[in-house]
C-alpha cells in the first residue's frame, strides 16, 4: 500500500517537491523551538540546591585601589567585616555571608581547570564564610561544610556540588580527594598563591545560573576576612531574612551600609524578584519565536489545504475512475490522506537527518543528543496530525466525485 | 492593457476567496514581522532625540588592556579618556560620562529605583534633551562638584509625585541632590542618553576614578563630518602607544578604537576580532536571517500560485490558441501577483502600525517610541512587491510553457 502511495507521489514529483520543501522547513523550524523548550524543561526539573525565598543579595562597588594593592585590601577587608556585622545587626536579617556568584546575578566568575585526561571544565567559584550554608539553605550530602579556621589551613578546603563530584571522581568517594589542574601532562602549581584544593564535603547542588541553565558545577571555599594576602575584598553578599520582612528593611539596611562605608556604593536585590526577571528573560524570546513559528506553520497549513483542494479537483477523472471500478469512498479519502502522509514522512525523515547533524557534527556541544531526539519526536507528533487535519477537507471533497461525470469527460 | 490586467486580477481574486485569503494572510504576516524588525533596527541606529547628532558621533565604549598574562577589556576609565581623547583634530566637541546604573531612593519608606548617570557639562551640548523645566548643569557646577541633578519626567513623578520638582532634593546612595532640570523620558535604546537621573561626574565618591585607565566611562566624539571618522580613528590609534600604563607589571598595552553605533551593536551581537567589531558579519547574519524567514512564505506562495494557474488551464489554453504571446501571459500573471502582494503589503503595513503602537504602549521596551517613517514604509512596500514578483515568476514560467492543445483539453499533468 505504502509503495503504491510512494509511486503516486513520485508520479507528481514536480508539484510535490515544493510541498515537501515546505513541510521540511516547517519541521526544522519546529525542531529548533521544541529543542530549546525540551532543553529548558529538562533543566527545570532538576533541583536548584538553594532556597530563593526571603533571600537578598547586596552588591558593593568600591574604589579600584581596594582590589589592587595589599594595604588597601587590608583596609577594604576591615570595612567588609564591619559591613557584615552591620548586616547581622539589622532587624529581620537571619544570617549573612560574603559570596561571589550570587543566585541569578549576572556575575559568572568561573574557574577553568584541565583534567589529567586533557579535558577542560569550568565551575562556579565561590569564596564565602561558614554562615553561607544557612543563607542559601544548601543541602550537605556528605563530608562537612566550611567552618571557622578553614581559611588558615595549609590547603584550601573546598565543598563541591554532587554533579562536579560525579564529573571529577565518578562513583568514588570525593571527600579527601584533591582537585588538580594539569598543564602539558604535569600538575599545575606555578602561581605564587597555589595551594592544594582538597574536597571536604559535597552539597546537593548550587545552580546559581537558574532553572533553565545547565550549569551544575560549583565549588565553595573559605573567604579570608582578615588576611589580605589570601583573598580579595568581597564584592557581593547574600542575606537570609525572616519571612514577612517589611519593605522598610531595604532602607534601613542601605543606611547602615552607607554609614560604614561612605565611599562605596551598594545595590540591594531581592533574589525572588531576580528569579522572576531571569525566568522572563528565558521564556519571552521562546514565546516570541513560538508565536512566529505558529504563524508560519498555520500559513503553510492553509497553503496545503489550498494545494490539495486544487489537486483533487484536477484529478477528477482519476478519482472518478477508481470509484467506477468499485473503490469505496473511504478508500479514495485514504488515498488522498495517505499520499500526503507519505510525503510528510519523507520530509520528516530528511529533516531529522539534517537536524541530527547539529549534535553529531559537534556544532551544539552542551546539549545532549537525547534533547535533539526528543525534539524530533515532539515535532513529528505536532506535524503529522496537523498535516492530516489539513488533508481532511480535500479528502472529503475527493469522495464527492461522481463516477459518471468522470467517465463522461473523455 | 494594464487596466485589463487589473480587471482580470480583481475578478480572479474574487473567484477563489480561500486562495486570496491565504495569500494575503501570508504576505501581510511576513511583512508585519519584517517591518517590526526593521523599525526596531532603524530606530536604534538612526539619529533620534536626544541623540540627534548620532551620524557625526564616534563612541569610545570599549578598550582592552593587555599584559603577558592579563587581559582587561570593557569600558575605559575617566583617566584614559581625559588624558588621551581630548583635542583630537576634526572633533568639535567631546563628552565623557558613565554608564547608567540602577540606584535606590526611599520616599516615605517606598523604594524607587532609577537609572543614574554621571556626566560632564559638554554632554548636554552634544545630546539634545527636551527640557520641560529648568536647565542642565554647566561647567561651573561640574568644576565645583555641585550636588545638582537633571531628572526625567518619570523619575520626577516617582520621587515627588505631583509636586513641581525644580529646587527639591532627593537622596540616593547616601548623597543628596537638588533638582535643577526635568527632561522628557529617554528610550532605552538611546544607549548614550538613557537614564532617569543625570548628575555631575565630580559628585562621584573618592578620587580614584580620575586616573583610572579602565573603569566605567564612555566618551562621545562629535566629528565635524562623518568623512573625518577615519582621520579621527587614526589619530586615536597613534596616541595609544603613548599611554602611560598605571600598572606596568600586569598591563603593558592598550588597544581599541572609537566606534559608530552600528559597530557598537555589532560588537555586542556577534563579537569582535582583534578588538574590532565584526560589522560585516553582523549585517550578513541579519540579511541571512531575513532571507531564511522569507523562504517559507515564499515557497508557500509559489505553491499556491501554481495551483491557481492549473485551475485556469483551460482559460490559458483558449488565450494561447487565439494567439496570446508568452510575454502577455507572463505579464498578466505577474501583474495579478503584484496586485495581490501590494494588497497584502497594505494590510501588513496597517497591522504593523497597530503592532508598533501596541509595543510602545506595553512598556516592553522602556520609553519606546517606535514609529513608521517613510523609509520603513517604502522598504516594506518594496519588499512586498519583490515578494510578489518572486512568487509569481516560477509559476508564470511554467504557465507559459503549457502546450495549448493539452491546455484546451484541461491539462492532464
Amino acid at each position: 500500500m505504502i509503495w503504491h502511495y510512494l509511486k503516486l507521489v513520485w508520479n507528481r514529483r514536480r508539484a510535490n517537491g515544493l510541498i515537501l520543501a515546505e513541510i521540511l522547513i516547517s519541521f526544522l523550524v519546529l525542531c529548533v523551538i521544541c529543542g530549546v523548550a525540551v532543553y529548558y524543561a529538562g533543566n527545570w526539573r532538576r533541583p536548584l540546591g538553594f532556597d530563593y525565598h526571603n533571600l537578598w543579595t547586596l552588591d558593593v562597588s568600591m574604589p579600584q585601589q581596594a582590589i589592587e594593592d595589599s594595604s588597601a585590601r587590608a583596609h577594604g577587608l576591615a570595612i567588609s567585616e564591619r559591613l557584615l556585622a552591620a548586616m547581622n545587626a539589622t532587624p529581620h536579617v537571619e544570617a549573612a555571608a560574603p559570596m561571589a556568584n550570587t543566585p541569578y546575578s549576572g556575575s559568572m566568575s568561573r574557574m577553568g581547570i584541565t583534567l589529567a585526561d586533557g579535558s577542560k571544565l569550568q565551575y562556579f567559584w565561590i569564596q564565602t564564610t561558614p554562615p553561607a550554608l544557612g543563607v542559601l539553605k544548601l543541602q550537605l550530602v556528605s563530608g562537612r561544610w566550611l567552618q571557622p579556621g578553614d581559611d588558615v589551613l595549609s590547603y584550601t578546603p573546598i565543598v563541591i556540588t554532587q554533579d562536579l563530584a560525579q564529573r571529577l571522581f565518578g562513583r568514588e568517594n570525593p571527600v579527601g580527594r584533591t582537585i588538580d589542574s594539569y598543564k602539558d601532562g604535569k600538575l599545575e602549581t606555578s602561581s605564587k598563591s597555589w595551594q592544594e584544593r582538597r574536597v571536604i564535603g559535597v552539597i546537593r547542588n548550587y545552580r546559581k545560573a537558574g532553572e533553565f541553565r545547565d550549569m551544575p558545577y560549583a565549588a565553595f571555599q573559605p573567604q579570608a576576612m582578615t588576611n589580605p594576602d589570601r583573598g580579595g575584598v568581597p564584592w557581593s553578599y547574600g542575606m537570609r531574612v525572616n519571612p514577612g520582612t517589611p519593605p522598610a528593611f531595604e532602607e534601613s539596611l542601605l543606611k547602615a551600609m552607607h554609614a560604614e562605608a561612605p565611599d562605596w556604593t551598594f545595590t540591594l536585590r531581592s533574589v525572588e524578584l531576580e528569579r522572576q526577571r531571569s525566568i522572563r528573560g528565558f521564556l519571552l524570546p521562546l514565546a516570541f519565536a513560538g508565536t512566529l513559528a505558529a504563524f508560519l506553520i498555520l500559513m503553510v497549513g492553509m497553503g496545503l489545504v489550498g494545494v490539495l483542494w486544487q489537486s483533487v479537483t484536477r484529478r477528477t477523472q482519476e478519482l472518478g475512475l477508481r470509484r467506477a471500478l468499485g473503490a469505496t469512498a473511504s478508500a479514495v479519502r485514504n488515498q488522498i490522506i495517505g499520499e500526503i502522509v507519505v510525503l510528510t514522512a519523507i520530509a520528516l525523515l530528511v529533516g531529522s537527518v539534517l537536524f541530527l547533524q547539529l549534535p553529531l557534527l559537534g556544532m551544539v556541544k552542551f546539549v545532549g543528543v537525547g534533547v535533539f531526539v526528543t525534539a524530533i519526536v515532539v515535532s513529528c507528533l505536532i506535524i503529522i496530525p496537523f498535516v492530516i487535519l489539513c488533508a481532511l477537507y480535500p479528502g472529503w471533497l475527493a469522495t464527492q466525485v461522481e463516477p459518471s461525470r468522470a467517465l463522461q469527460y473523455e | 492593457m494594464l487596466i485589463n490586467y487589473l480587471k482580470l486580477a480583481y475578478k480572479v481574486l474574487l473567484r477563489r476567496k480561500f486562495f486570496t485569503f491565504v495569500s494575503l494572510f501570508g504576505t501581510s504576516v511576513t511583512l508585519l514581522v519584517l517591518v517590526i524588525g526593521s523599525a526596531m533596527l532603524d530606530y536604534s541606529l538612526s539619529p533620534n532625540a536626544p541623540e540627534v547628532r548620532l551620524n557625526r558621533t564616534l563612541l569610545v565604549t570599549y578598550m582592552a588592556m593587555r599584559g603577558d598574562q592579563n587581559e582587561w577589556s570593557g569600558d575605559p576609565g575617566y583617566g584614559f579618556i581625559d588624558r588621551y581623547c581630548r583635542n583630537i583634530p576634526h572633533v568639535e566637541r567631546m563628552s565623557v560620562y558613565t554608564g547608567a546604573h540602577g540606584t535606590a531612593s526611599f520616599i516615605q519608606g517606598e523604594k524607587v529605583v532609577s537609572q543614574i548617570r554621571h556626566t560632564d557639562a559638554e554632554y548636554w551640548s552634544i545630546l539634545d534633551f527636551a527640557f520641560i523645566a529648568g536647565q542642565p548643569f554647566g561647567e561651573s557646577e561640574v568644576a565645583n562638584g555641585s550636588h545638582v541633578a537633571v531628572i526625567s519626567q518619570s523619575a520626577a513623578r516617582n520621587l515627588f509625585g505631583d509636586q513641581s520638582p525644580i529646587g527639591r532634593s532627593f537622596e540616593t546612595q547616601g548623597q543628596t541632590f537638588r533638582v535643577i532640570g526635568v527632561v522628557r523620558n529617554v528610550p532605552r535604546v538611546r544607549e548614550a542618553a538613557y537614564a532617569d537621573i543625570w548628575v555631575p561626574v565630580t559628585t562621584l565618591p573618592t578620587e580614584e576614578w580620575k586616573t583610572a585607565l579602565m573603569g566605567d566611562f564612555n566618551a562621545m566624539l562629535l566629528a565635524d563630518s562623518p568623512r573625518h571618522f577615519r582621520a579621527i580613528r587614526s589619530e586615536f590609534a597613534a596616541r595609544l602607544p603613548h599611554v602611560v600604563m598605571t600598572d606596568p607589571d600586569n598591563f603593558k598595552t592598550m588597544s581599541g578604537s572609537p566606534r559608530t553605533r552600528l559597530e557598537d551593536i555589532a560588537a555586542e551581537a556577534v563579537g569582535m576580532t582583534n578588538d574590532s567589531p565584526r560589522t560585516g558579519m553582523f549585517i550578513g547574519v541579519l540579511v541571512l536571517l531575513t532571507l531564511l524567514f522569507m523562504l517559507l512564505p515564499a515557497i508557500n506562495l509559489v505553491n499556491l500560485n501554481i495551483s491557481r494557474i492549473f485551475e485556469r488551464v483551460s482559460e490559458i489554453g483558449v488565450r494561447k490558441a487565439f494567439g496570446a504571446s508568452r510575454r502577455h501571459l507572463v505579464g498578466q500573471f505577474i501583474v495579478e501577483n503584484i496586485v495581490l502582494a501590494v494588497m497584502g503589503g497594505a494590510i501588513g503595513l496597517v497591522l504593523s502600525m497597530w503592532a508598533l503602537h501596541v509595543i510602545n504602549g506595553s512598556g516592553m521596551i522602556a520609553n519606546a517610541d517606535l514609529r513608521m517613517n517613510p523609509r520603513i514604509f517604502l522598504y516594506g512596500l518594496g519588499l512586498s512587491i519583490f515578494f510578489g514578483v518572486l512568487s509569481g515568476a516560477y509559476p508564470a514560467w511554467r504557465m507559459a510553457r503549457l502546450d495549448p492543445v493539452e491546455a484546451l483539453r484541461g491539462g492532464q499533468r
